[in-house]
């Protein structure tokens, strides 16, 4: 709700703002708001950055890795090595496929699927409204609906359920996550879930191995086999980004960030280096593959080559 | 230095030219030093990132596009490498980044009158959230427009506004709050 009146808030303070919107926001404000937003903005405004070592002494200090870094001899890496691990990424992969691949025991008469690289809006006949991810599916039935609010998830959506006494249940093989009201992530990739909360209480149940119930800003992931960790702290507005195009990772296995590459520009990574030991943190955008592929394999001392829709990425 | 000047140096650095990526590293070193300061709030720290930054930018020099903006492409590595250091604990905005104030010009009364005030406000700009505080030291520290802003941390102009409102509100309320007290 102030979020609009944050944002008129910003603009009167933008020099380049348009007269007749510079009328139209004056409106919103009272002037004791004004005169003390003014000398806030202006006390602020005699502060300067902290003073850091020079320019000469930085940038000898850089040189100085740069010639450090051609003495070091790259390591070699063993062929054999390689090929058992890429065996075992093949495995779990299919483990994880087939794993979600298991018969349901609601019958579902509604079903919405995302390609590759593509995103759907989907409303929910309660009104709660579901934004799903590149590559994923959500099934649930509509005969059902009034007694039980229950659908079925692969791959990754955004919840923005209608409050109401009936549970909202997201089902996704893994995990049960149930709601009353609320907003929420549930990511759930392979053998993988992260879910996120933004807004309200969500509760993490699996398959009764344990609870862990998430208010806003909380996450938790849960593993195959493993009961969800305990819940702990994310940005609140990197839970939902991905739905304008920003992805965010924390500590995430590399391989799943690469997975996500594929699923959001429809590429295939070709590689035979194990990326399941490297974590990555940070961002990259969906619509510029070569500036996302740059920052991620920049942060991991790695180089890739473009080629039509495979890319190819090596040490 | 404009866009066509950034290119060639960018094109000279992918050819492992030792002297453009001198004059890139000069040319930025000091926004991009602000922005992780903002973002830390530990001296030291953000020294240390910066190098890990452009150290990054250089072993992988030939990975660089040229058609797209170096700028925005440097503030997204030096936030990737911040993010990299807080591993998992929740990192609390410190007293060690060093803001300084700059107070030339002013009479003596003034200073006495205001000094009380201007160090409500920098705590409050303290206690604001990562991404609004960001925004809002970079606006008034630097006084970069909004456009700058908005590239540098690769949000719309429209989500700077919101920020900056955010902030002048938080901080209005928290000034309010410690002078009712």
């Amino acid at each position: 709700m102030s979020d609009q009146k944050d944002r008129k808030i910003g603009q009167w303070h933008n020099p380049l703002l348009k007269t007749e919107e510079r009328d139209e926001v004056r409106q919103e404000l009272t002037d004791a708001e004004i005169s003390e937003f003014s000398r806030i903005w202006e006390s602020a405004a005699e502060y300067r950055p902290p003073k850091g070592l020079s320019v000469k002494d930085r940038l000898a200090s850089l040189e100085e890795k740069i010639d450090e870094d051609l003495r070091v001899v790259p390591m070699y890496r063993s062929k054999s090595f390689k090929n058992a691990v890429a065996a075992f990424v093949a495995a779990s992969v299919l483990f994880g496929l087939l794993y979600t691949l298991k018969p349901d025991n609601v019958l579902y008469d509604q079903q919405f699927l995302t390609e590759i690289g593509s995103r759907k809006e989907i409303s929910l006949p309660d009104g709660s409204i579901v934004q799903l991810n590149a590559s994923s599916e959500l099934k649930f039935s509509s005969e059902g609906w009034k007694k039980q609010r229950n659908v079925s998830l692969i791959g990754e959506a955004f919840f923005d359920v209608k409050p109401s006494d009936v549970p909202f249940v997201v089902s996704t093989g893994l995990t049960n996550v149930t709601v009353l009201g609320t907003s929420f992530n549930v990511k759930n990739r392979n053998d993988h879930s992260l879910i996120s909360c933004l807004s309200g209480k969500v509760s993490v149940d699996y398959d009764g191995a344990g609870r862990v119930v998430l208010t806003k800003g909380l996450a938790t992931q849960v593993y195959e086999g493993k009961s969800p960790t305990n819940p702990y702290e994310i940005e609140i507005d990197q839970i939902d980004s991905w739905i304008d195009g920003k992805y965010y990772f924390r500590e995430t296995p590399l391989n799943e960030v690469f997975e996500e590459l594929e699923r959001q520009f429809a590429i295939a990574i070709i590689s035979d280096l194990d990326f399941t030991s490297q974590k990555f943190t940070g961002y990259f955008m969906d619509e510029d593959l070569q500036k996302s592929l740059s920052i991620i394999c920049m942060s991991a001392g790695l180089n890739f080559n473009i080629n039509g829709s495979n890319v190819e990425i090596y040490n | 230095m404009d866009d066509i000047e950034l290119k060639q140096l960018v094109l000279n650095i992918k050819s492992g030219d030792r002297s453009a990526f001198g004059l890139l590293f000069e040319h930025f070193q000091e926004s991009v030093f602000n922005f992780i300061a903002y973002k830390t709030g530990d001296r030291d720290l953000s020294e240390d990132i910066l190098q890990e930054t452009f150290l990054k930018v250089w072993r992988n020099r030939e990975q660089l596009d040229e058609s797209k903006s170096i700028k925005s492409f440097l503030f997204t590595m030096a936030n990737n490498s911040a993010m990299n250091h807080f591993r998992h604990q929740k990192v609390v905005h410190s007293h060690q980044a060093g803001y300084r104030l700059d107070l030339e010009g002013r009479s003596p009364q003034d200073i006495v009158e205001s000094k009380e005030f201007y160090e409500q406000v920098l705590g409050a700009i303290e206690n604001l959230p990562e991404k609004t505080r960001i925004t809002f030291m970079m606006s008034r520290f630097e006084d970069l427009s909004y456009k700058e802003i908005a590239e540098r941390t690769d949000v719309s102009i429209k989500t700077v506004e919101s920020h900056m409102g955010k902030a002048l509100r938080l901080i209005r309320e928290k000034i309010n709050e410690i002078n009712r007290q």
